[in-house]
């Protein structure tokens, strides 16, 4: 006889473990043409010198449910637009101007931009003062929630 | 740093939900992807990055240090190794980096339960300063010493 002690019983239970898959939260992909233009115009308010506009509609509603290179391309828009405003008055000034939600959502993509190095090694000095800019204001709370969140940015 | 540290040392007792009768640090088992957190890393440059993996009851920190030619390489080496090597002294220590870092911390709520954790943040940070400072210095006494030996070496052919 088959030695019992060796079965796997948790194999037969195919619900007794949860997978990475499963705890993706079901959130609708955006269009990739309609985020191509949000991109476009994320640069365009930048370059016309409109950087909170920028940021506020980068932030608003992120692309949580599209596909890791949709996510990567939108967060390195984002990422142009941070390196761009690299005197502390000016980040103190845009972060101020921005909502909780909003404020949340760009201490996920700092992450997301340090994480991955997509400001490149020369501006990655500008992210970390947005970074410490940020946690000034707000406190630890955006951290925490962008810890435990499983809406990924 | 210190803030990311901060928030993430926010551990709780958990036992394994696999195994009965088990407690293990949940980031090192790896099984429950649910008890896992998402990554941070900071990252000054290429060369110098913190990378911290949280999860329910432990994070792992890992520290790549700054090394800029092939002296710093090797004397990174030896002296993680030293470090590595008496890790049952330092409590936290991992007794393994993870790939691609040079030293790893693996703190657990039974750490936590222990130590102050502003105290633990003020150490790791405190840690990477000082092995940098340390690092520059024994290069320099290295650069010093090798000096003296090629000119005491090569005094008799002069």
């Amino acid at each position: 006889m088959e030695d019992w002690r060796r079965i796997d019983i948790d194999a037969l239970n195919t619900d007794s473990k949860l997978t990475a898959e499963d705890l993706k939260p079901n959130i609708a992909a955006i269009p990739a043409n309609q985020l191509q233009t949000i991109q476009q115009k994320i640069l365009l308010l930048q370059s016309t010198g409109q950087p909170v506009e920028a940021l506020r509609l980068a932030l608003t509603q992120p692309p949580y449910g599209n596909s890791d290179s949709e996510k990567d391309a939108y967060a390195k828009a984002l990422s142009d637009v941070l390196v761009y405003n690299k005197n502390v008055n000016d980040i103190k000034d845009i972060v101020l101007q921005l909502d909780k939600a909003q404020q949340d959502n760009l201490v996920k993509y700092l992450y997301k931009i340090m994480n991955q190095g997509l400001a490149g090694s020369v501006n990655s000095g500008v992210i970390l003062n947005w970074y410490d800019q940020l946690t000034e204001i707000t406190g630890l709370g955006p951290v925490v929630r962008y810890l435990s969140d499983r809406r990924t940015v | 740093m210190g803030s990311s540290l901060t928030a993430a040392i926010c551990l709780e007792d958990f036992a394994s939900q696999v195994a009965e009768r088990h407690n293990r640090p949940e980031i090192e088992a790896g099984e429950s992807p649910e008890l896992l957190l998402n990554n941070m890393t900071i990252s000054r440059n290429d060369n110098e990055k913190v990378f911290i993996e949280p999860s329910v009851n432990s994070i792992r920190v890992s520290i790549k240090i700054k090394q800029a030619d092939d002296i710093e390489e090797i004397l990174v080496h030896k002296f993680t190794r030293f470090l590595t090597g008496r890790a049952e002294n330092f409590f936290i220590l991992r007794r393994v980096p993870i790939k691609g870092y040079d030293i790893s911390f693996l703190i657990t709520n039974f750490h936590t339960e222990q130590m102050l954790k502003h105290k633990l943040v003020d150490f790791i940070i405190e840690f990477m300063e000082d092995v940098d400072r340390e690092i520059s210095e024994i290069k320099l006494f290295l650069n010093a010493r090798a000096r003296f030996v090629a000119e005491a070496y090569l005094t008799p052919f002069d």
